[in-house]
Order: C-alpha cells, then sequence, then structure tokens
C-alpha cells in the first residue's frame, strides 16, 4: 500500500510542481512564524524572536532541498535535468560529439551485428520442437575417411533394427528432381527421405499429409511432399494438388502433402521430398545420413556408445567392406553450425576488444576536455552541489553519447545482419535465424549503457574531485591539467596501445593462416590452373535429347563427350569423374571402372584412395586440362 | 517519537516539535532540518495522512494525522 501512496505522491509532485512547492514554502514558513510567536509570547523582543528562530531553522533552501530529497520523483526529475543539460553540452562542442559518436557507432554497431550473427546461429532456438533431442548419426571408416561419411540403404536398416537409443529414426538424401509433364521442366533440389524423417523434425502439413510408417516399404508407391513455395508456383495453390500425378525424374509419382513456410530441412532451398524404398540389394551406394529422435533423457555420450555397437556389428558382419567402422552421433545443432563456432567466438571476442580500443580513447578525450570544464565545475562545488550530484550529471553525458553512438550503429548493424543474410559467406544453412530482433535491441543497449558508464566514470570522477580554488581565480581557465589527469591519461593511452596490438598480431596471424590455406597441396602434379572443370547435369543431359535407359547408352555418350573434348585446341588429357580431389561433393560412392572398358561392378562399390574412376585418362590423382564431372 | 506525538492528537509541525520537547523532557531538542523530512517520509511510508487546517490563530498549516497503520505501527 505504502508504495502506492509513495507512486502518487510523487506523480503528483512530478506534475503539479507548482503547488507542491506553494504548500511547502506556506507549511515551512508557518512553522517559522508560529514558533516567533511562541517566543514573543514567552516574553522574548521580536528582534530577538526572529533571528533566534532563523538561526535554529538554519537556511529555508537547504531545508526545502532535503524535503523533496525524501521523494522517488526527485531522482527522476534530476535525471532528467541531467539528460537535457547533457544534451546542451553535446551541442555545445559538435566536434567532440561528432567524433565521440561515430568512433561509437562503428564500435557498437559492428558488436550488435555479430552477436546478432552468433546468438542467431549458436544459441536461437531452432524452428524444431524440441531440437535439443534430435541428433545426425553418420559412418566413418576406412577408406573413406570421412568424419561425416554416408550410410547406405543397408546400413541404415542395419542401424534401424539394431537401435534402442532413439525414439524414432530416419534417412535423408539430397538430391535434385527433375519435374516434367504438364507445365516447362523444372529441375528443384529436393531431398530423399524416410518414413519418419517428418515427425522427428516435427515438420507438419498444411496440407494433406506427411510420410507416415509404412511409406517407405520396399513395394510401395511413390510418393512426394512438397513445399509450399512448390505448391504455389507450380500448382496454382489449389486444394486438388493432394492426389496429383506428377512426373519427378521421369517416374509417377503422388503428391500427398504440402508443407508450410519455414526451415526447409535437410536445405533451406529444399522444395520436395521423396519416399525412400528401403531395398537393400547391396552395401551401397553411401547417399544417406541418418537422423534420429533421442529417447527422453539420453545423453549423447550414452547415444554414441550404442551406435557404436550396432557399427561394430555391421563391421563383423560385412568384412572386408568396412574397416575401424565407427558410427559418430551429434546434435543436429553442432552438424549445423558446429565448426563455426570457434570462428564465431573469436569473432565475437575481436569486436569486443574493438569497443573497449574505443571505450579507452573516448575516456581520454574527455579527461582532456575536462580542463575546459573546471571552472563549471568549482562553480557548483561551491554552490553546495553534492559531488555525487556532479558525478551523476557527468556519467549521464556520458551514457547519452554510447546511447546516440548506438543509435548510429544500430544502422550499421542493420545493413551488416542483412549482408550476411544475402551472402551467407559459410553456407550456413540456419542464415535465416540471424535477425534484428528484441534480443540484439537488449544486448546493444547494455553493452552501451556499460560502455558509457565505462568510458565515463574516470573523467567523472575527476572532475567532481577537482580544486576549488585555482579555477576560481581571476583569469582560472586552467590552462594544466594537473598531475592527477596526466597520470590517468598516461595510463589510458599504454591500455589503448596493447589492445591494438593484441588485435592487430590475432589478425595478422589469422591472414596468414588464410594465405597458407591457399596454398595446400591438394594432391595434383599439375598446376591448379590448368585443369578446368565441367558438370555434366541431367538439364544438359536432356538438351542432347538422349534417352537414358540403358547403360550403353550412358556410356556411350561420356564418350562421345571425352572425344570430342580431347579434339579441343590446348586439352591434353580428358578424364571422366564423378568427384574431384579433394571430395568436394561428398557422395562417396564412385563406380570402379576399369581401364580402358567401361563395367559397372556388381559387387560392394569401394572407392580406392587417390583413385578417380576415370577413362582413359590418368587414373592417378594427377591429371591435366579438362575433365568432365559427372554425378552419379 | 513522531509517532507517538501524533497519536495523542494531530499536530501540525511545530507543534510536533514543541510537543516533542516536551514529551522527552527537554532531551530531544527539534531541529526543523530535521523534522520536516522526517515527516514527509512517514508521510510516504503511509504511517501518516496530512491535511491543511486552521489553527489556533487562524492561519493555515499542514496537519499530520496518525493513520490505522501509523496506528499499529506504532505498536
Amino acid at each position: 500500500m505504502s508504495i502506492f501512496r509513495n507512486f502518487i505522491a510523487g506523480l503528483r509532485t512530478l506534475f503539479r510542481k507548482g503547488q507542491v512547492e506553494q504548500e511547502l514554502d506556506e507549511e515551512v514558513r508557518g512553522y517559522i512564524e508560529s514558533l516567533v510567536e511562541e517566543r514573543i509570547r514567552a516574553g522574548m523582543p521580536q528582534e530577538q524572536a526572529i533571528r533566534l528562530t532563523r538561526l535554529e531553522t538554519g537556511s529555508v533552501d537547504a531545508l526545502k532541498e532535503n524535503v523533496r530529497d525524501v521523494g522517488w520523483e526527485q531522482v527522476v526529475g534530476s535525471l532528467w535535468q541531467d539528460v537535457r543539460y547533457g544534451l546542451r553540452m553535446m551541442r555545445k562542442s559538435p566536434g567532440f560529439s561528432a567524433v565521440a559518436i561515430l568512433t561509437l557507432a562503428l564500435g557498437i554497431g559492428a558488436n550488435s551485428a555479430i552477436f546478432g550473427i552468433v546468438y542467431g546461429l549458436l544459441y536461437r532456438p531452432l524452428p524444431f520442437p524440441d531440437e535439443g533431442r534430435i541428433a545426425l548419426v553418420h559412418m566413418h571408416f576406412s577408406p573413406q575417411n570421412n568424419s561425416r561419411g554416408n550410410l547406405s540403404v543397408a546400413d541404415f536398416v542395419d542401424w534401424k533394427n539394431g537401435n534402442t537409443v532413439f525414439e524414432q529414426v530416419a534417412a535423408y538424401s539430397r538430391s535434385r528432381f527433375t519435374l516434367t509433364g504438364e507445365s516447362a521442366a523444372e529441375e528443384v533440389a529436393g531431398a530423399a527421405v524416410t518414413a519418419d524423417f517428418f515427425s522427428i523434425l516435427g515438420m507438419k502439413p498444411i496440407l494433406g499429409r506427411t510420410f507416415q510408417p509404412g511409406d517407405d516399404s520396399a513395394a510401395g508407391p511413390n510418393l512426394v511432399v512438397i513445399s509450399a513455395s512448390l505448391w504455389q508456383r507450380r500448382f496454382g495453390g489449389g486444394r486438388d494438388a493432394i492426389g496429383r500425378v506428377i512426373e519427378v525424374n521421369t517416374n509417377l509419382a503422388t503428391i500427398i502433402g504440402v508443407v508450410g513456410e519455414g526451415f526447409g530441412f535437410p536445405g533451406a532451398h529444399i522444395e520436395l521430398w521423396q519416399n525412400v524404398r528401403l531395398k537393400v540389394t547391396r552395401r551401397g551406394p553411401f547417399f544417406f545420413q541418418g537422423i534420429g529422435r533421442l529417447h527422453r533423457g539420453m545423453t549423447l555420450d550414452r547415444a554414441r556408445a550404442e551406435t557404436n555397437l550396432i557399427g561394430r556389428n555391421i563391421e563383423r558382419a560385412n568384412s572386408g567392406v568396412y574397416s575401424n567402422l565407427t558410427m559418430p552421433v551429434e546434435s543436429l545443432r553442432n552438424y549445423l553450425v558446429g565448426d563455426l563456432r570457434p570462428a564465431l567466438l573469436m569473432m565475437f571476442a575481436a569486436v569486443l576488444a574493438v569497443l573497449l580500443i574505443a571505450t579507452v580513447n573516448i575516456a581520454n578525450l574527455l579527461l582532456a576536455r575536462a580542463t575546459t570544464r573546471e571552472r563549471e565545475m568549482a562553480v557548483r562545488l561551491s554552490r553546495g552541489a553534492a559531488r555525487r550530484r556532479l558525478v551523476q550529471q557527468l556519467l549521464t553525458e556520458s551514457v547519452l553519447l554510447s546511447l546516440t553512438g548506438a543509435a548510429a550503429g544500430l544502422l550499421l548493424a542493420f545493413v551488416g545482419v542483412r549482408m550476411f543474410r544475402a551472402f551467407n559467406p559459410a553456407n550456413v544453412p540456419l542464415a535465416f535465424q540471424v535477425q534484428l530482433d528484441w534480443s540484439v535491441l537488449l544486448f546493444t543497449l547494455a553493452i552501451s549503457v556499460a560502455a558509457g558508464v565505462l568510458f565515463g566514470v574516470v573523467p567523472a570522477i575527476e572532475s567532481a574531485r577537482g580544486d576549488l580554488q585555482a579555477p576560481l581565480k581571476e583569469g582560472g581557465r586552467g590552462g594544466t591539467a594537473g598531475t592527477g589527469h596526466h597520470r590517468t591519461r598516461a595510463v589510458l593511452v599504454v591500455a589503448e596501445i596493447a589492445l591494438s596490438l593484441v588485435l592487430l598480431v590475432a589478425a595478422g596471424l589469422l591472414l596468414r593462416s588464410f594465405m597458407l590455406l591457399q596454398k595446400v597441396d591438394v594432391g595434383t602434379s599439375a598446376p591448379p590452373a590448368n585443369v578446368l572443370t565441367m558438370m555434366i547435369t541431367p538439364k544438359t543431359l536432356r538438351k542432347t535429347g538422349i534417352q537414358f535407359t540403358s547403360d550403353n547408352g550412358i556410356i556411350s555418350f561420356y564418350l562421345r563427350v571425352m572425344e570430342s573434348v580431347s579434339r579441343l585446341p590446348g586439352v591434353q588429357y580428358v578424364a571422366i569423374s564423378d568427384s574431384l580431389p579433394p571430395d568436394q561433393g561428398g557422395e562417396d560412392d564412385t563406380f570402379s571402372i576399369p581401364l580402358p572398358c567401361w563395367q559397372v561392378t556388381a559387387g560392394p562399390c569401394r572407392r580406392l584412395p587417390g583413385t578417380r574412376a576415370g577413362a582413359p585418362g590418368r587414373p592417378e590423382a594427377s591429371f591435366q586440362r579438362p575433365i568432365a564431372q559427372k554425378l552419379c | 517519537m513522531i509517532l507517538k506525538t501524533l497519536a495523542l492528537e494531530p499536530l501540525h509541525g511545530d507543534g510536533i516539535g514543541i510537543r516533542i520537547e516536551q514529551i522527552s523532557k527537554e532531551v530531544f531538542q527539534v531541529n526543523a532540518g530535521s523534522l520536516f523530512p522526517a515527516l514527509r517520509r512517514l508521510e510516504r511510508a503511509g504511517l501518516l495522512n496530512s491535511e491543511w487546517r486552521e489553527t489556533e490563530n487562524s492561519r493555515r498549516a499542514k496537519y499530520y494525522i496518525l493513520s490505522t497503520e501509523g496506528r499499529g505501527a506504532k505498536g
């Protein structure tokens, strides 16, 4: 109750200042008068009574000030006063203010942008329900030696059958699908997924349904789920899209559902999901990644231990195919952005350091400027202002400066975030999670207030400590800043240089690492500049009008391609492969084709280290001049 | 002390001062500089209410009255 009363009374004072003042004045005056009257009645002569009472009461102004200080509204009122005063001071020295604000804008803006990126990528909850339980499973074995290697259908089935730690498991494989039929042919990014895929991710359909258990059985029909964007673009967004039969990669498939806007998994632009048919014929090809939802309370470590057991069983049951097989399990977040974490955190530390340098810089500038305000401070102190009040006012000015800089910095951050999302330099699928929203605003507010206090506190305390005598003397404009100021400024300069040096060294080391990376030996003896690569995709194939129904048709086509290319001027060697060194596609499976005739091997597919499936050209890992890459 | 004084009857500032001196047998010398802030603090805390009345000498003065909470707090 009393808090309420206090609040109301304070408001009254703020808004009816005149009346409250008048009342206070009247009350005090009445008090004095009645005291005087008392004394007169007691026999004291009037003059003495008045004088004595006045002496006792003391300064009326100070009394009133003390009474006013009781209310909370006083603090607010004085803060408001300080803000207005601070704004006036800022305008009075535009040059200084501009420099400070610009510096702060750059420093705070960079921090806001990087924070937005770090938070968005590493910490903001993903749009999947209970994402902490979603984990990715890979296969890591020799000779592929890919720590995030793919599984084959057979591996998935073995894993599914032996799994105990996951509530549900699924497999998916990214692919491109060509849609033909009524409308113009179109190629979309898509994925082949097993039945539990959508339920693991919690992706719900906005029309129709998604896959359910049984949809991936070996003998079932072709089914697809499409994205809302594809639905609008190609099927007019009508309800009749469900049940429609379309041509996907020359096969007929039925649309069973549409999935809404939002994160497309496994990639942002995935528009079509087709059901995988779990048919185990051989131990390959290795196209799939495993994904699953862990049981509640299951830890990653336990999951790893158990899943690796399954891996060992697989290895034992298929000797010769795998060696040193492990099945790594990692959380979804880690898979998506885990590799970036060290780099991101380092960037964050770097921009924080930059802001620190800016802060120290401005503190120095403020100290230098404090000498010109010595007189002002001295006058105020001599009139009875509390030192604390002076410090409060100076700090308010500093925070005002940094808040203004922060506002300008937010503009910069906005541009930065926009650019990050547009360019997506690290090709992160989570780029859309980086947004300028409340979290960034809150962070910016916090960091700018902190910066303001940080660079303001030392100059404020120095100023309020001021010597009263010297500045008040005649001609006291105070040329010298006093030894106290000098030492503080020297310390600040040293700090600034130290921080800048640290940043410079770190930047230099990073640049050097980057340059070395460019020169990494890729394994080719030929200068990379002389090797040209081209990709042959179904789209280009379609243009040639060739039918790809038989293996021989494909082979003869490629032979023709190699022949024509080798006849181009300047071409020394031609080869065809399904991946380039170092492995770019990630689709590890290759048909090993013995030279010179092409033969699809019926046995398990394996990739021989350092070999490219190629013909006739060079089987070693060095080749010159154009190679054509065919997607397996 | 103020609460105790006002328990008897509502008073205005000066009266409170005098009364405190009386009650404490002159041990407490009340000075205005501490009296008025204290009065306002008590009022903000809800232990006192105030209203303007006419004094004996037909002057306007602010009277302080013990509120129900104040009565309880005085104990």
